[in-house]
């Protein structure tokens, strides 16, 4: 039975489509209203604030924490400073992906590492002869997301952290509504946004100060459907849907390494002692097998296969995360070339957006694959063409009114 | 080429005196100030060093010389006990109704056992499905020469307990529990527990002469081979790191700071140790660093020393005074013993294995745990010798008028004074899982290490054993090989 979080009540309270799903064994709002539209619409245009409670949080500390987050993590975590968040992924001794977040230094000793699911038993196994300390924190920290154009006028209006001047993947301790936590200026929806880390028993507080603050931006609370269309949008893969972890992989075949998983930018194979580091320095000298690409799907052939049927397109405010079939160009007849694992029409930008995983040899941007597209119950396929990633990438979301000049960190 | 050997115990002195005499420049690093390990005062039985090494080594110039093994005095409160030699023929006299059957059980040993000394006097084969096929065969078809019906009974009684296999030869249970105190040395594990007919069978591979003066005659003779062939002999010489530039070992750092360059690195610690705590843990594939720390090495070795006014007279057979006694009249009081070790607590009844030299004795408990629950303190360990004398006065009447306690050395002691983690004298339990080709574990078992240039030779390694030899000797092989 999935747990509630400490934003429970006032989630509930908001919500008229009693849409709940479970997130990571606790309760979480697919969307508040009848559609996601209007939440989907707020993070493109004013602002969304998301319970993210059910995110993984551990606190590592120690002499050793930075050592010893470097072992386990893709990143070297011993050059992130104070101040500093890094994303990155975690590998098992096969170099494949167990999951993928984010790594905050508070200061020299102290860090923040996020997660998609729960990972103390490996931490633990890994950190024999560190110094160091590993917290399980999801249960007493909250964790909100504010994402959207407007985020920062609402959220500078409850905080005394100066965020004109805080950059792109910043943390900062400070006051919020009154009560102490931290922002970091980081996100799921590839727009400007931040996250506010607080104690559990002051969720409700920021919570509700931040709607306060909102109001005249029109923020809305926002569930995972509007989420999963704009991280799709951002070009944002999610472990489980677009890559499977590697503990829970049945087969062999299944599992994905970074570069398989369009992660093999948070890779460094040059630095040494990372756990997965061998396996892929041998992928890399066999040259990697798979590959992340961003499709779009051509319009006028989805308008004229539905036209075969005497139907109108029809285009669900969701996305999609039923893994189909990719083939090479030409259709279902072709040869098999990968899984389109995510996808969704794009309401900002009026295109239809796929994530998919295809061999090597299929991943150069211009490649024209085909993929699979259910009409009524019949499968016919639909060309895509390999496109940018991220999909959506406004200048706003790095960009710092007062940013420090360069150098200064 | 320069080598380090970190560990003096019997198997640093035996590596070190066979790559120096290779021609190589040793230098061997121990931790304590005096070398031998194990064999410097702690373990007595020293019939299982292998001959051929001191052969190699020229020990016999050293003053090294082996003898046929002392026989073991079974103590019974029932009847004259029970005086057990190795040899059939000389032991048939004692044992009545069991003395057939006890030759043709030494006659089967006989004929089976020369294949798993063989396996024991090679490094282990790849058993991984990456490994060749091709040593493996040969040792199928070594296996197979054995005959249909050995190999039918050694792969019937292999996995089964010691009692049961036993019990199907012998009547006598003075007999049954001298053999199973045999096969338990090292393990974690009472005679009914499974496959203890396994290490019965490896203890009887590695056992044949003892050496003339013990335990420390066979350090002195090392020690003085290591000298004469120029090995670099540092004690108290502790090494805290073994030093790794990009996957490759080059040399050790000492508690004292010393910084020490070689071409190669031999441990001849424990492999836990080794691989766990002298290196810096990014330099260990995870898949080593786990088989590692799962690595079983709970000690449940104990020592109690007496001080003797007069030899020790034992009342079932007075006059006697034999060199090596074993009180244990039941394979069930090993059993028992077996359980308060299972269950953490302080056995009631101690089985004791004697040592019994002039104006001395040294008595070995194997069923007390490290792992007691509440600890080892200073009241448990007196109690440790309050419980040995209480075993032995049914046997020896006046025990307490003739005996002092002069020293006792729990578990812990043991852990502490001879630099063995876990107490465990052999740097892991002897069990199905953790011998031969997956001592200390499948990847490890050949003495090289996912380290390039650093290499395992303790008793940890295949084939172990308790004063063989044969991990430093073979390791020695390994290193010495371009």
């Amino acid at each position: 039975m999935p747990r509630k979080t400490a934003l429970f009540e006032r989630t509930a309270d908001l919500m008229t489509s009693v849409a709940w799903k479970e997130w990571a064994g606790y309760a979480a709002p697919c969307n508040f209203d009848a559609y996601s539209e209007r939440e989907y619409f707020a993070i493109r245009h004013s602002a969304g604030l998301l319970d993210l409670s059910p995110l993984a949080k551990y606190m590592v500390t120690g002499a050793d924490a930075a050592r010893y987050l470097a072992r386990i993590w893709t990143r070297d975590i011993t050059r992130l400073k104070p101040g500093r968040v890094a994303y990155g992924c975690m590998c098992d001794g096969e170099g494949k992906l167990l999951d993928d977040g984010t790594v905050a230094c508070l200061d020299p000793e102290t860090f923040r590492v996020t997660s998609s699911e729960a990972w103390l038993g490996w931490f633990e196994r890994h950190s024999r002869g560190y110094q160091v300390e590993i917290e399980d924190c999801t249960d007493r920290l909250a964790a909100l997301a504010l994402q959207g154009p407007l985020s920062r006028e609402i959220l500078q209006a409850v905080t005394e952290v100066d965020l004109d001047a805080m950059r792109f993947f910043g943390v900062a301790a400070g006051s919020i509504a009154g009560v102490n936590g931290w922002i970091s200026r980081t996100g799921y929806t590839g727009d400007l946004g931040y996250e506010i880390w607080i104690a559990c028993e002051d969720a409700l507080t920021v919570y509700d100060a931040l709607l306060v603050a909102g109001k005249p931006h029109h923020l809305e609370p926002i569930g995972l459907d509007a989420l999963d269309v704009a991280r799709i949008e951002a070009g944002f893969v999610m472990q489980g849907v677009d890559y499977i972890s590697a503990q829970h992989c049945l087969i062999e075949a299944r599992k994905s390494t970074p570069e398989d998983a369009g992660l093999g930018w948070t890779v460094n194979l040059e630095r040494a002692g990372w756990i997965g580091r061998e396996a892929l320095v041998q992928e890399q000298e066999q040259g990697p097998k798979w590959g992340l690409v961003g499709l779009e799907l051509d319009w006028a052939e989805i308008e004229a296969l539905h036209e075969e049927y005497g139907l109108p397109p029809h285009l669900s405010p969701l996305a999609c995360r039923n893994a189909v079939p990719v083939y090479s160009e030409g259709g279902a007849n072709e040869k098999p070339v990968g899984q389109a694992t995510s996808s969704s029409w794009s309401p900002t930008l009026k295109r239809y957006l796929v994530l998919a995983q295809v061999h090597r040899k299929y991943a150069a941007l211009g490649t024209r694959l085909s993929v699979e597209y259910t009409v009524e119950f019949e499968r016919r396929t639909i060309t895509g063409t390999v496109v940018e990633r991220p999909f959506f990438d406004p200048e706003r979301k790095t960009f710092t009114p007062k940013a420090a000049p360069k150098g200064a960190s | 080429m320069d080598v380090i050997v970190i560990g003096g115990g019997h198997n640093g002195l035996v590596a070190a005196a066979t790559l120096a005499r290779k021609g190589h420049g040793v230098t061997l690093l121990e931790g304590r100030e005096s070398f031998g390990g194990v064999a410097a005062g702690l373990l007595h039985d020293t019939d299982s060093f292998s001959p051929e090494i001191a052969k190699a080594l020229d020990l016999a110039g050293h003053g090294l010389e082996f003898a046929d093994p002392a026989p073991v005095f079974v103590l019974s409160r029932e009847g004259p006990g029970l005086l057990l030699h190795r040899d059939p023929v000389q032991a048939a006299g004692e044992l009545g109704a069991d003395a057939e059957a006890y030759i043709s059980w030494r006659a089967f040993l006989k004929r089976v056992l020369p294949f798993a000394t063989s396996q024991l006097d090679s490094v282990a084969p790849d058993i991984s499905t990456s490994g060749p096929l091709l040593p493996l065969m040969r040792r199928g078809f070594a296996f197979r020469r054995m005959g249909k019906t050995d190999i039918h009974e050694c792969l019937r009684i292999g996995p089964a307990c010691v009692d049961d296999t036993l019990s199907e030869h012998f009547q006598s249970p003075l007999l049954r529990a001298a053999l199973s105190a045999r096969a338990l040395q090292g393990t974690w594990m009472g005679p009914r527990s499974p496959s203890s007919t396994a290490t019965l069978l490896l203890g009887e591979a590695q056992s044949g002469q003892e050496i003339v003066g013990g335990a420390s005659s066979l350090v002195t003779a090392l020690v003085a081979a290591c000298e004469s062939s120029g090995v670099e002999l540092r004690p108290s010489s502790r090494v805290s790191r073994i030093q790794v530039s990009q996957g490759r070992a080059t040399g050790v750092t000492t508690e004292g700071g010393e910084s020490l360059l070689a071409d190669r690195v031999l441990s001849c610690i424990g492999p836990r140790r080794t691989l766990l705590e002298l290196i810096e843990p990014e330099h260990l594939p995870i898949r080593e660093a786990g088989q590692m720390a799962n690595l079983r090495l709970r000690g449940t070795l104990a020592r109690v020393s007496l001080r003797l006014a007069e030899p020790i007279d034992y009342a079932c057979r007075p006059g006697l005074r034999p060199k090596r006694s074993l009180v244990a009249e039941h394979p069930l009081d090993l059993e028992r013993a077996f359980d308060h070790v299972k269950h953490r607590r302080m056995p009631t009844q101690l089985p004791l294995d004697i040592h019994q030299t002039d104006g001395e004795a040294s008595i070995l408990i194997r069923c007390a745990t490290i792992e007691l629950q509440g600890g080892w303190s200073d009241k448990r360990r007196q109690e440790l010798g309050d419980l040995t004398l209480a075993a032995l006065e049914p046997h020896v009447p006046n025990i307490r008028g003739i005996a002092r306690v002069t020293r006792i050395l729990t578990p812990t002691d043991i852990a502490q004074e001879f630099d063995l983690e876990g107490g465990h004298e052999m740097h892991g339990e002897l069990s199905l899982d953790q011998l031969g080709p997956m001592r200390p574990s499948m990847t490890l078992a050949r003495h090289a290490t996912p380290i390039d240039a650093l290499y395992l030779g303790s008793a940890g390694i295949h084939p172990g054993g308790a004063i063989s030899g044969r991990p430093g000797w073979q390791a020695a092989q390994v290193v010495g090989s371009p």
